[in-house]
């Protein structure tokens, strides 16, 4: 990296640290430090919430999978939107009017304080195991970037987030939100305008989704309703809907933010963003991936796009006659792919599907060869910071890594915050001491955010070699969500439901959702479908079975 | 704070909006299955 990169990176990080610290106004009460006193216009909660779902793994594992995968990835946000108005007309209502900090704090209102601190526990457990990944994510770029350990990177990276967030709370976390947003997009858009200008003369955009699209790279819809298969119109519909209902409705992360709104109005509007620009945005990010393979049809991209593991066997007599072999099929693919987008003719278009099919056969070996070594080997997460260090130019580089940063921060200061606040509220207030002062709650939610600052960082040093990070946050998610959304559904919409029905019908949830797992070859995203149905199933079956007893107020 | 809370907006006025997000969602998913047959 060059002097102005750095420049760049620093700055940026200077700025956001500082900017973090001095949000303490009115933070000192624990309705200021963990909702803002509900004064948050709806545009920036919007963007917090945008922004704290957008973590750096959209960036990083998301262009890999467009590079990988092509475009199908974008199916899983379809349900979306659809979320967004399920929740602004049940769970943004009710969660306001009930002035609770926690979506946990509601269930103990509807239910009991056994039903709030089991979701809350679970809400600890796969949140902070979710923070680490996000933490991972961005310590990876920088471990190639920047030739750092990854574990030096790592709490580097975790710490410096976790300091500004535990001083500042929930201001500091949503108004470093929206300043990392706009670094955000307009890292994006750069990006996406030098990729299409290093494009070969004589091949334009066109030409280059027209490459891409004829080996499948640009499929945004698949009919298939083979639950097998990953992302289908149907499980973004579908399953993914029951991911995102449960996400931004039971998830403190993303329930706090609507939390910090003026008004029940703006908290809806604030999510509504959302659904009008998630889909678009995530296009555009999937679209840079897409881009950086058109660019690697012309330029030869590195067998393997992690540099630690391809030095490590470059001196290996097989893996250079494997690199040997992965030059001549890029050749070939090179000479088809550029006499496909100049004469666009069928006979070149099956001679390009054909060649980069040898292309992709001949990168494989190099990948099996690796994975001979290191069987938990993915190279999909090394495609884009690699491809930035390798190919942007100078400032543009500082730049994109500026706006992972940001991605990376803006998801760890939120998930860091709502941690603090489950466990300060959830169980410290609630469970150990109730008749504590505002100035002691908010040192207990200051320390619970560095303590989880911490668990997080342990729990990335272990996540970078589990595959693409992006799946890997859905899959933690997955084993949760369903089971916690079927808890808030039976809450909401049962009203027979009783307080052990809740309970076990939680447990009975998130058991199906192992056994799924491991008897069954459905994916991820429709243990969110299992997990709901068999909450809601059991819990009403419970309740109508098991009846309540008086309900014992506190 | 409470003077913003009365400015709540009305339920007719919402469901407008829910309809315009669905209908919205439907479009986008069509421009992207007609992007990628185009491009196919």
């Amino acid at each position: 990296m060059s002097y102005l990169d750095w420049l760049i990176v620093g700055g940026y990080l200077a700025f956001m640290i500082f900017d973090g610290i001095r949000m303490t106004k009115h933070t000192s009460g624990v309705d200021g430090y963990f909702l803002a006193n509900r004064s948050l216009p709806w545009w920036a909660v919007g963007l917090s919430v945008m922004a704290t779902q957008l973590s750096a793994i959209t960036l990083v594992g998301a262009t890999g999978q467009g590079y990988m995968d092509g475009m199908r990835f974008i199916q899983f946000y379809y349900g979306l939107p659809i979320a967004m108005v399920i929740l602004c007309v049940t769970a943004v209502p009710f969660f306001y009017r009930a002035n609770v900090f926690t979506a946990y704090e509601y269930l103990e209102k509807r239910f009991d304080v056994r039903v709030r601190t089991l979701t809350s526990f679970f809400f600890l457990i796969s949140r902070g195991l979710g923070v680490g990944v996000v933490i991972a994510a961005p310590s990876v770029i920088l471990s190639i970037v920047l030739g750092w350990n990854e574990l030096t990177t790592i709490f580097v990276m975790g710490l410096s987030t976790t300091f500004y967030t535990m001083i500042g709370g929930v201001q500091a976390v949503t108004w470093t939100d929206v300043k990392q947003m706009f670094v955000i997009f307009f890292g994006l858009f750069v990006c996406l305008f030098v990729i299409v200008g290093k494009f070969p003369e004589g091949v334009s955009l066109g030409d280059g989704l027209h490459l891409a699209g004829a080996v499948g790279k640009l499929e945004t819809v698949n009919w298939s309703f083979d639950l097998t298969e990953k992302y289908t119109i149907w499980s973004g519909v579908i399953a993914a809907l029951f991911l995102f209902l449960s996400y931004f409705g039971c998830d403190q992360s993303q329930v706090q933010r609507f939390l910090t709104a003026k008004s029940v109005s703006e908290g809806r509007t604030s999510l509504l963003m959302s659904a009008f620009f998630k889909i678009p945005m995530q296009f555009m990010i999937l679209l840079i991936g897409v881009l950086v393979f058109v660019f690697y049809q012309f330029q030869q991209p590195p067998m393997i796009f992690n540099a630690n593991e391809n030095a490590k066997y470059a001196n290996s007599a097989e893996y250079k006659s494997l690199q040997t072999e992965y030059e001549k099929a890029f050749e070939r693919r090179k000479s088809v792919a550029t006499e496909y987008s100049t004469t666009n003719t069928d006979s070149a278009k099956q001679s390009y599907i054909e060649a980069n099919k040898e292309f992709l056969a001949a990168r494989k070996q190099g990948v099996d060869f690796v994975k001979k070594e290191n069987p938990s080997f993915n190279d999909v997460n090394y495609v884009f910071p690699n491809f930035v260090v390798q190919n942007m130019p100078i400032g543009v580089i500082g730049l994109i890594i500026a706006a992972i940063f940001a991605a990376a921060m803006s998801s760890i200061s939120a998930e860091l915050n709502a941690l603090a606040t489950a466990t300060t509220l959830d169980f410290y207030r609630r469970l150990v001491d109730a008749n504590a002062t505002d100035k002691q709650y908010v040192f207990v939610g200051r320390i619970a955010t560095l303590i989880w600052g911490i668990f997080a960082c342990l729990v990335a040093t272990q996540a970078t070699n589990l595959g693409s990070l992006i799946e890997v946050v859905n899959k933690f998610g997955s084993f949760f969500y369903g089971s916690l959304l079927g808890v808030f559904v039976l809450a909401f919409a049962v009203k027979r439901a009783n307080s052990h029905g809740a309970f076990f019908g939680l447990l009975f949830g998130i058991a199906s959702v192992w056994v799924a797992s491991n008897y069954t070859k459905i994916e991820f995203l429709w243990f969110n479908v299992v997990g709901c149905l068999v909450t809601v199933l059991a819990g009403y079956l419970i309740s109508v079975i098991v009846p309540e007893r008086k309900i014992q107020e506190n | 704070m409470d003077e913003v809370k009365k400015t709540e907006l009305p339920d007719s006025w919402w469901h407008k909006v829910y309809a315009a997000v669905v209908v919205a969602t439907i479009l986008v998913i069509a421009a992207l299955w007609a992007f990628s047959q185009y491009f196919k």
